[in-house]
């Protein structure tokens, strides 16, 4: 059992992340693909599964490893992630993102040094290239380049965003999996078999990797004096217990996490990014009440738990979730010990990773939301994401999760709601672009942008006539661009099922069902789906409210208007300021309101009708992680007076600036959208200026919070709908900002400002530039203002 | 040019409990006839700078719109400046709003004759109460004592909800000697009018008012306003020592 100072162990925790924060290079992933494709030739026989399991274990037994003097727990994700996430990378810009459509663009993230040469590095890339994956991957690109280059859709292929359960794996311990296997492999047939031996490797090479730290641990014991020796007395008999066999302390049960963690990442390096880790709270709570650990003791060990989650000089793994709270599926709250253990150690620690959410309900304790008041009024500290849980198990109940596995539900990356251990939801599998196809069929398939041809399925006719019928030919087309991009969507998944995962597989259900997460002809996992972004429902509902007006009252202008949008409204601008001036969608009007959740209700139908590799379901999300900028860029000017390039409406907010009464006004037009369609999950943001909230400490804020922004929104009791199910805020003003980047020294010394963006909270100082301008643009104060 | 079917108002929105219970639409109401120099909604003190005039027809639409937000027993509450500044028009309002089962509620200085119909017929009446002292009130608010007290003796009697709210502000209504005769007016009220429904709360001196003071060119004149832990306590003591209600919304 672990019996150190708390405070000296928060002081470790924080040397931990200042040592993590200085590396500036990150080769590991390099060095563990070399190693697979080393050994490629002699497993090239064995079965797929078998095959990945083979190789990863060579790697993992020549992986360099080490432990920091200031780490208590032995292990790091860093050999998994590559410098590669654009939107915290300070050359990324809007204009010239391409996605990640090169599965070998990685090699670029790799800057060449005396050990890693220019040769090496491209002598790899280029093995890489002749990959089923990658050739696979190549060809699915190719053949929707024209619908993906001016963004009508994209689509990738998933790693990471999943949420394994270890649960199991922490309580019984690798050495009971193993035994499981065994007697699950009496009755199963010969690919099951197969399948189940690569498991067996797979779970093997965590036990590798506790191995080689404890060796690493004993060296350093021995050279260890005073309070040191004692940590590392303690580490080496815990890594001689887990993850092989299961722990009973909570410092046994996050060691063994975090090696798990480590061997999940490892498997599918480089970016696996979003794994997320569920609901810890109920994870570890068993391991810290067996210890009879106070507050304060849990949350000194939870510190160095987040600490791990942070990978280099940037906080390179991202979007990775850790939830807390929540209701069972009779209401009762399941808010614990270590719900408060953990807020502390994130509240203290204020880190970049794991982002944090709250699963909220009706009977959510007065408790929580007070002690939620200092993350959210403290300036540049993070916020957590708040989910309904009521609302979520009528949600997922009618996407058909059983009842009693709804209380695992859990956040996968930004805001998509997934069953822990037993949900392949392949999240982030394709994005549709509604702005673009609107703009294709006003524009008899041509860009307004390039003037390139791109597509329609609508036959040419005059001016007024499209007009008039510019919502039939609006959907008529969305359907084509969305049988299209799932063509492209599974072929991004069949690509990646080359990659087979079968340690994730252990923690996914694999070892009930015999097969691979990603198998594309026998589901591996309890549930399954493919995701699907959509962005622009906004715009689309504004724009076709500006057409009715002009053709009620201006028909005679309906060519000026087509021609307005080729030029972006350059010589037009009184037509410009007619259509600014109907009404738009988040101010409560009824029209433009009920027309959002026309443009919602259809779409989320059209994406859910579609089925994936395995003949499930499409999965509706309406969620825009910062691709409103990026696709927005690629979306010429629409009738709604939106000009070319400019963003398209965060997830299902009002476009910014259009929103221009207040937040209650806000969270009526919210209130109408269809949320029991938005299965896949969504995103909606408020910026809060905190004046509107006067009591004189962070408890009286948090529960003000409460009564003025969370039970309007979520808990509404004379809301018959569906209510909705998340949001994200930042407490701040553009002001406030805006000084913060003039300042950073004065307003955020430890060079740490927290701010969210979509689903996930980022160092505000390691944005790009666009991004900080898109947080500073989207606090829209107009949007909420309060009286 | 004002029209009696309308009512000119410079901010709307919602809030939680501190307008009259549960989730509100507040209104703000152009014009008020005081010049309290700690008023934290300045740009709201003319009738028509600031304001826009709508339609009571087009002000109900919105609330009926809204009927959603009013939980917990919420509603519309009217504010100013000075609702009874626009009093014909703010009465057909509160008519309409009790037509359409909406719950409604005032914010007032009660300072104005010839308001009682409002009073008698809003649901729920929040009232300042400033100062007991009649001169220092009329030299620093421009109110008379005597018409504030009527009002609240009226709106008391109707047995109908009150809140009293007294603004703390250092240097003109706080110490012992006006907690005191604060007290002894409230539970002449109480006693007087036997109304359950009489509540009282202690607003502290803040200074939201002062940047739109500077925005509207004018002069913050309170030197420090802020009160003491004390003080509150002071007062606070008093209220309960006669067995009145003292809340916090």
């Amino acid at each position: 059992m672990y019996n150190f100072d708390p405070i000296k162990t928060t002081e470790k925790a924080n040397l931990l992340f200042k040592e993590e924060r200085a590396i500036n290079h990150l080769e590991g992933w390099f060095i563990i693909k070399e190693a697979e494709q080393k050994v490629d030739e002699k497993y090239c026989s064995l079965p797929p599964m078998r095959r990945a399991a083979e190789k990863f274990r060579e790697a993992i037994k020549v992986l360099p490893l080490s432990i920091s003097d200031y780490a208590i727990f032995a292990g790091t994700q860093r050999d998994a992630f590559a410098r590669s996430y654009a939107l915290i990378n300070p050359s990324f810009r809007v204009e010239t993102f391409a996605g990640y459509c090169d599965p070998t663009a990685v090699y670029n993230d790799i800057d060449p040094t005396e050990e890693f040469p220019k040769e090496r590095i491209e002598a790899l890339r280029e093995l890489d290239k002749q990959t089923d994956y990658v050739k696979t991957l190549s060809a699915v690109y190719n053949s929707c380049e024209k619908l993906t280059g001016e963004v009508a859709f994209f689509v990738e292929q998933v790693t990471g965003h999943l949420i394994p359960d270890m649960r199991y794996a922490l309580k019984y311990g690798i050495k009971k999996m193993l035994a499981d296997i065994e007697e699950q492999q009496k009755t199963a047939n010969d690919e099951q078999n197969d399948n189940y031996e690569a498991m067996k490797i797979a779970l093997e090479c965590a036990l590798i990797l506790a191995k080689r730290y404890k060796e690493i641990a004993e060296e350093k014991l021995a050279a260890a004096e005073g309070e040191r020796k004692d940590e590392l007395k303690l580490l080496v008999d815990t890594l001689a217990k887990v993850p092989e066999n299961g722990a009973e302390t909570l410092f046994e049960a996050i060691q063994s996490y975090i090696l798990l963690w480590q061997t999940m990442c490892l498997e599918q390096a480089p970016n696996p990014f979003a794994f997320s880790v569920g609901n810890a709270d109920r994870i570890f709570e068993p391991y810290r009440a067996n210890d009879s650990l106070s507050r304060e003791e849990a949350a000194a060990l939870f510190k160095h738990f987040l600490v791990f989650f942070n990978v280099g000089d940037r906080s390179w793994a991202i979007s990775q979730n850790l939830i807390v709270s929540g209701r069972d599926k009779d209401g009762n709250d399941l808010t614990n010990a270590s719900t408060y253990a953990l807020l502390d150690a994130y509240y203290e620690m204020n880190l970049p990773q794991p982002i944090l959410s709250v699963k909220l309900h009706k009977n959510t304790p007065e408790k929580l939301y007070s002690e939620l008041g200092r993350f959210l009024f403290t300036p540049g500290c993070l916020t957590p994401s708040f989910f309904n849980d009521d609302s979520l198990y009528t949600v997922l109940s009618e996407a058909g999760i059983d009842i009693d596995d709804i209380a695992d539900t859990s956040i996968a990356g930004c805001q998509e709601p997934l069953i822990m251990g037993k949900d392949n939801a392949n999240t982030t599998n394709s994005w549709f672009n509604l702005g673009k196809v609107l703009e294709l069929t006003l524009n008899n398939g041509y860009s307004t942008i390039t003037g390139e041809y791109i597509g329609t399925v609508c036959e040419e006719t005059d001016a007024l006539t499209a007009l008039k019928n510019v919502r039939e030919r609006f959907y008529k087309n969305a359907q084509y661009y969305c049988d299209e991009m799932v063509k492209a969507a599974n072929g991004c998944s069949r690509a990646i099922s080359h990659l087979p995962v079968p340690f994730l597989s252990t923690v996914m259900g694999g070892i009930e069902s015999g097969y691979d997460t990603r198998d594309i002809t026998h589901q591996g996992t309890k549930y399954n789906g493919s995701g699907c972004l959509i962005h622009g429902t906004s715009v689309v509902a504004d724009s076709f409210i500006a057409i009715d007006k002009l053709i009620n009252e201006r028909p005679e202008d309906a060519q000026k208007l087509l021609d307005a949008l080729k030029c972006n409204f350059e010589g037009y601008e009184e037509l410009r300021e007619f259509l600014m001036s109907a009404d738009k969608f988040g101010n409560n009007i009824e029209n433009v309101d009920n027309e959002a959740a026309e443009v919602a209700s259809k779409i989320a139908d059209m994406v859910r009708a579609q089925k994936n590799y395995l003949g499930n379901n499409f999965r509706p999300d309406f969620s825009t992680p910062s691709t409103h900028l990026l696709y927005g860029y690629w979306v010429g000017a629409l009738p709604c007076g939106r000009k070319s390039r400019d963003m398209l409406g965060y997830g299902v907010d009002p476009l910014y600036g259009e929103a221009q009464n207040g937040l209650g006004f806000r969270t009526l037009s919210l209130m109408k959208l269809p949320f029991n369609k938005m299965c896949g999950g969504y995103a909606s943001h408020f910026g809060i200026d905190p004046k509107y909230f006067t009591s004189d400490n962070y408890e009286g804020k948090g529960v003000e919070f409460r009564d003025k922004v969370m039970k309007p929104l979520f808990f509404n009791e004379l809301n018959e709908n569906v209510s909705p199910f998340y949001l994200y805020v930042n407490v701040t003003t553009a002001e406030i900002l805006k000084k913060v980047l003039a300042e950073p020294k004065k307003y955020a010394p430890s060079g740490v400002y927290i701010m969210r963006i979509h689903g996930t909270f980022v160092n505000f100082l390691d944005l790009s530039p666009a991004i900080q301008q898109d947080i500073i643009r989207r606090l829209d104060p107009a949007s909420t203002v309060m009286c | 040019m004002r029209k009696e079917n309308e009512i000119y108002i410079f901010q709307k929105g919602f809030n939680y409990s501190q307008d009259g219970p549960g989730n509100r639409l507040v209104y703000h109401l152009a014009g008020c006839n005081l010049k309290c120099p700690w008023c934290s909604n300045p740009e709201g003190m003319e009738i028509t700078k600031n304001a826009t005039p709508v339609t009571i027809e087009a002000i109900v639409k919105e609330a009926i719109s809204c009927k959603m937000m009013y939980f917990d027993g919420g509603g519309v509450t009217l504010t100013g400046g000075e609702v009874t500044c626009q009093k014909d028009s703010v009465q057909s309002l509160l008519e309409q709003l009790r037509e359409n089962n909406i719950n409604s509620c005032i914010e007032t200085n009660a300072s104005l004759k010839n308001c009682k119909e409002i009073f008698e017929v809003v649901d729920y009446m929040i009232a300042d109460f400033k100062s007991p002292d009649p001169e220092k009130l009329k030299e620093v608010t421009g109110a008379d004592i005597e018409v504030i007290k009527e009002n609240l003796f009226f709106r008391a009697q109707t047995g109908k909800p009150l809140l009293i709210r007294i603004p703390l502000i250092n240097d003109f209504n706080n110490g012992k000697k006006n907690a005191v005769l604060f007290a002894d007016f409230f539970k002449k009220l109480y006693e007087k009018s036997g109304n359950e429904n009489l509540y009282f709360e202690i607003l502290t001196y803040h200074e939201f008012g002062k940047e739109k003071y500077e925005k509207q060119g004018k002069i913050y004149t309170i030197e420090n306003g802020f009160v003491s832990p004390e003080d509150v306590k002071i007062l606070a003591e008093e209220i309960k020592k006669n067995n009145l209600n003292l809340i916090h919304t």
